[in-house]
């Protein structure tokens, strides 16, 4: 059985808690087991902008942690993701590795780097047959996705995807039952990352997506703290800040698989989702989706 | 939101200028000067419709040396660090990477930032995180914290006082 050293990252683990839930409920479902990477800190990504020797101490000490473990770590967050990787790739210099691992003692720690960083959307995808397989419920409508800039940009670092193109959620929502498809607005920033120091701006952003996507999809699925956070937790400030009525469902891919795969809405935090994704499930629901063999015509 | 228009009389800081060329090149960056000025960077950064952020035009101002300018302006820290312009650029140069750098010269000589991000910076090194867990609200209105929903306890350093020493000292040096 697969096994991971299990990273949400400080927005999941101290906000997003829906993400959290839903990821730890749907992993273990699918017989991934997760053990919690102790002692881990934040991964230093938000501190990019003060200091970069503190975001690649960061990152390091949380891979050297791994590396105690000897797991690989699954990371929610594409954020954290992106920072893990670029850490890494960093310690392959000897100026770095040489200056970080001194620092590292200063923790009783020891870099090795020999383990992998995985989002869990390539740990969805690499399982999709099982996923596939599993699934009970169909979600029987018509999603977009969004990835987070992260996930796939600098795509020689972080990237997981094409990161002009990428492809990997709509497999994914194609597989649980969903309808799909590409949208102008597909790659745009959520404004997460500017959001406290310029909130008028990141809520634009964020409700310039959603108002394009209203009336075209069902829902949007996604894979990001900082996107879950603009486009559901801030959807009505977002509508406020661009003078229209949003009221638009908003998921994370972790809580549509596990719908998919027959779970309880309550396992999956989804009533911590504040956009209205009654819209979506009272539809899922009337139009339940698993026939029942007793009401087959005969 | 517009960069202090002191080009004309300023001078070339070729110090700083110097010294974010050789940081760049130890973060294996391109150094602006391979810069061709095509705007593709500012065609697509996700900052320039709102905000005004044009990257190619921070690359000229990198590579002819006006860095107080940019160190100055509140317009380095409207980067959504969305990678763009760094996955885009024809020349392998990163506009990012370089607004980080001016950044973190701002966060050295003692600029304002961000309150938000000295707070996360503090709270970082504190905590080890850049938040404890909040109490968040169900779709109903009810408050919800972490331990109600049965997750395990958030994970922290385990010897806060050699993390913050590291941290601290870390944050004194220069990048």
């Amino acid at each position: 059985m697969a096994k991971y050293a299990f990273y949400p990252g400080c927005i999941v683990s101290t906000e997003q808690y829906g993400y959290e839930i839903s990821a730890r409920r749907v992993l273990s479902e699918l017989g991934i087991e997760l053990e919690e990477l102790e002692g881990s800190s934040c991964c230093g990504a938000p501190l990019r902008h003060v200091n970069l020797n503190l975001t690649q101490y960061l990152s390091a000490r949380n891979i050297a942690l791994a590396d105690e473990m000897g797991l690989d770590i699954l990371v929610l967050c594409p954020n954290c993701h992106l920072a893990l990787r670029d850490a890494k790739q960093k310690m392959e210099g000897k100026e770095v590795r040489s200056r970080i691992s001194e620092e590292l003692k200063g923790e009783d720690l020891t870099y090795q780097g020999n383990e992998n960083i995985y989002h869990i959307l390539e740990i969805f995808y690499d399982n999709i047959d099982e996923i596939k397989k599993r699934v009970v419920k169909p979600i029987e409508l018509k999603g977009a996705a969004h990835y987070g800039c992260h996930l796939l940009r600098p795509s020689e670092t972080g990237g997981v995807d094409n990161p002009e193109n990428p492809s990997k959620m709509e497999e994914i929502l194609k597989v649980i039952g969903a309808k799909t498809d590409r949208y102008p607005e597909r790659l745009n920033c959520c404004g997460g990352p500017i959001y406290f120091h310029k909130p008028d701006a990141a809520l634009s952003m964020a409700g310039d997506k959603i108002a394009a996507l209203q009336g075209k999809f069902d829902f949007l699925a996604t894979v990001c703290p900082y996107g879950q956070r603009m486009y559901d937790s801030k959807q009505e400030q977002a509508g406020k800040s661009i003078g229209q009525e949003l009221g638009f469902p908003v998921f994370y891919l972790t809580q549509l698989i596990g719908m998919a795969l027959g779970i309880d809405g309550k396992e999956l935090g989804l009533d911590l989702n504040l956009s209205p994704i009654e819209k979506a499930l009272s539809t899922l629901m009337a139009e339940s989706t698993v026939p029942d063999p007793d009401d087959e015509p005969e | 939101m517009t960069i202090t228009n002191l080009t004309t009389m300023g001078e070339s800081e070729e110090e700083l200028r110097d010294k974010i060329r050789a940081q760049l090149e130890r973060i294996g960056e391109n150094i602006p000067d391979m810069c061709y000025q095509c705007g593709k960077c500012t065609s697509g950064c996700e900052a320039m419709k709102l905000l005004e952020l044009e990257p190619h035009n921070i690359m000229a101002m990198v590579k002819t040396g006006f860095i107080e300018e940019l160190i100055n302006s509140e317009i380095i820290w409207t980067c959504v660090t969305c990678f763009k312009c760094k996955e885009r650029c024809p020349q392998k140069v990163a506009p990012v990477e370089v607004l980080f750098l001016l950044k973190n010269q701002a966060v050295a000589q003692g600029k304002e930032i961000p309150v938000n991000l000295s707070n996360m910076f503090q709270n970082v090194l504190t905590q080890g995180v850049v938040q404890m867990p909040l109490e968040t609200r169900t779709r109903a209105g009810e408050g919800v914290k972490r331990e109600d929903l049965n997750l395990p306890e958030l994970q922290l350093p385990k010897d806060p006082a050699k993390f913050q020493n590291v941290l601290m000292k870390l944050a004194m040096e220069e990048v």
